[in-house]
């Protein structure tokens, strides 16, 4: 039919546009994948007797040391609680001025921007490094990389969630006279509430994992515990210290699935 | 040839709450029938009871060819050939129009199949409804950019695209004004004639009811307590429709007694 043609030819147009935009991203996968090696059949393959060898070593886990992983144990749960409660506090302060319906001007909001990028780029492990050079070895440093570069991620998620809000609420507490303060605690936050402790939960999770990591670098915690395992290549006792912390990240996940879940309710 | 759907013995049970009790209904092939009744009485219940999006607690379907509803293929038959309408019209807002009203044939074919484009057949029958509800010209316009009549007129082209035998209207023009509801219902009912697709359609108005309605259904706690046709809508009738006290009196209504339009 006549009258059909031109919407079926732009139609036909837009989905080509579309089959071509899934083809480049798909020539960006596989060309990902073929750089970094992982159609490189022959060295995969000399790699796997490797793990063979290696994977009995790592059996049967070695539990004699277990009494003395309580306190690292212990030192990675704080750092992961303390670390994020440090980035929860200074994400909300720097939210506000990230969002673009609530900053005061481009200026700050650009700043405020630049602050989250910043935090956002430099990766725990070298913050860790240059915390552990500045105030030594334990767990503040670490706590304090694990704070610092969760901002970037947490303050980013509250500036989107703040940009989201439904503007009728807002709208609604401004015409009852409520002032600019009033009108981000009693109509934004509570809109924003759920997906703040989504994040920050997720985050918590992100924060106990990656203190691990910090911890290798003298960032205290079980991650130094690991490192120092590995170091003596007594694979079975990082075995052991890998179920440990299996056990304990399921544990977190689930608890932070029960959280978030009760607060989103 | 059956040329009926037929609820027998329909029972609904959400938990402990009954929400439909005992509902026997005949739906006659091109019947335009309205369902009357106050928030709460059944009326979503007893539309999505015929597509099964609820589950019916007990009783049985006898849908037009189709016969008896015994599993779920004859389900999925018979969802392919009904069309459903929402109070919210449940578009895909950032899509277009075209879109759409496309989704509405995408129970005739595989999953696979349906990421391609669609045949030349379904396309320009999907464009041929959307002509039929006068929205051509905005068929590539996304549906966000329409007003809230409009959007409607999309969800009746969607309905249109599957080639129903019966539309299942909920609510349709609750969130309308008076005039675009207007527009909307009688466009509604001219299709439904031509294409001789039977249809239940939920409304709150009392007048727009009496007004398109070749039969009225009237439910009130779940029970059918009114079905005949609009000149027999008396005071009374609407009084008991809408009574806010459970019924105590057991409403004798079969589909026999109402007189074929």
């Amino acid at each position: 039919m006549d009258k059909f043609k031109r919407i079926l030819e732009v139609e036909r147009r837009t989905w080509k546009k579309q089959f071509f935009r899934v083809l480049i991203i798909l020539i960006f996968v596989f060309s990902s994948l073929a750089v970094v090696g992982l159609f490189d059949f022959e060295r995969i393959s000399t790699g796997i007797p490797a793990v063979l060898k290696l994977l009995p070593e790592m059996f049967p886990p070695d539990f004699s040391r277990a009494g003395t992983w309580f306190k690292p144990l212990i030192d990675s749960l704080a750092m992961s609680i303390a670390g994020t409660s440090i980035s929860v506090f200074l994400s909300l302060l720097l939210c506000f001025f990230a969002a673009r319906n609530t900053t005061i001007n481009p200026i700050v909001y650009n700043l405020a921007t630049l602050i989250l990028n910043v935090t956002r780029a430099v990766p725990e492990l070298i913050l860790g490094i240059i915390l552990v050079a500045m105030i030594g070895f334990g767990a503040l440093p670490g706590t304090l990389a694990l704070g610092l570069h969760s901002v970037g991620m947490l303050g980013k998620f509250y500036a989107e969630a703040i940009e989201l809000c439904d503007k009728e609420p807002i709208e609604a507490a401004r015409a009852s006279g409520a002032s600019d303060l009033q009108v981000i605690v009693h109509s934004i936050l509570p809109q924003i509430f759920p997906a703040m402790a989504d994040v920050t939960f997720y985050r918590w999770e992100y924060n106990f994992r990656a203190s691990m990591v910090v911890g290798a670098v003298g960032a205290g915690g079980i991650g130094l515990e690991i490192i120092s395992a590995l170091r003596i290549m007594d694979y079975a006792q990082v075995s052991a210290l890998l179920i440990v912390v299996l056990v304990v990240v399921t544990v977190l996940d689930s608890m932070s699935n029960y959280l978030r879940k009760s607060v989103s309710e | 040839m059956n040329n009926k759907l037929s609820l027998k013995n329909i029972n609904v049970k959400y938990g402990e709450s009954i929400a439909l009790k005992s509902i026997n209904l005949d739906i006659y092939k091109g019947e335009f029938v309205v369902l009357l009744g106050s928030s709460g009485a059944g009326k979503s219940t007893l539309l999505r009871t015929i597509n099964q999006l609820n589950p019916l607690t007990s009783g049985e379907l006898d849908f037009f060819d189709l016969g008896k509803i015994r599993n779920k293929k004859d389900l999925q038959n018979l969802r392919k050939k009904t069309g459903m309408i929402f109070q919210q019209h449940q578009l895909i807002e950032r899509n277009t129009v075209f879109q759409n009203v496309l989704t509405g044939r995408l129970g005739f074919h595989s999953l696979f199949r349906s990421i391609l484009p669609l045949p030349k057949f379904d396309q320009e029958l999907a464009l041929d409804c959307i002509d039929r509800v006068s929205l051509l010209d905005k068929a590539l316009v996304k549906v966000k950019e329409l007003s809230g009549g409009q959007q409607q007129r999309v969800g009746i082209a969607r309905a249109l695209a599957q080639n129903p035998s019966l539309i299942l209207a909920d609510e349709p023009i609750a969130s309308l004004d008076p005039k675009t509801s207007h527009q909307v219902l009688s466009m509604l009912k001219d299709i439904c004639k031509k294409d001789n697709i039977s249809a239940l359609t939920s409304l709150h108005q009392v007048d727009f009811a009496k007004e398109y309605g070749d039969r009225i259904i009237g439910l009130s706690h779940g029970k059918i307590v009114f079905n005949g046709k609009s000149d027999q809508l008396s005071d009374e009738i609407l009084k008991n429709i809408y009574s806010s006290s459970p019924i105590t009196e057991e409403a004798n209504f079969t589909s026999n007694e109402v007189v074929m339009v």
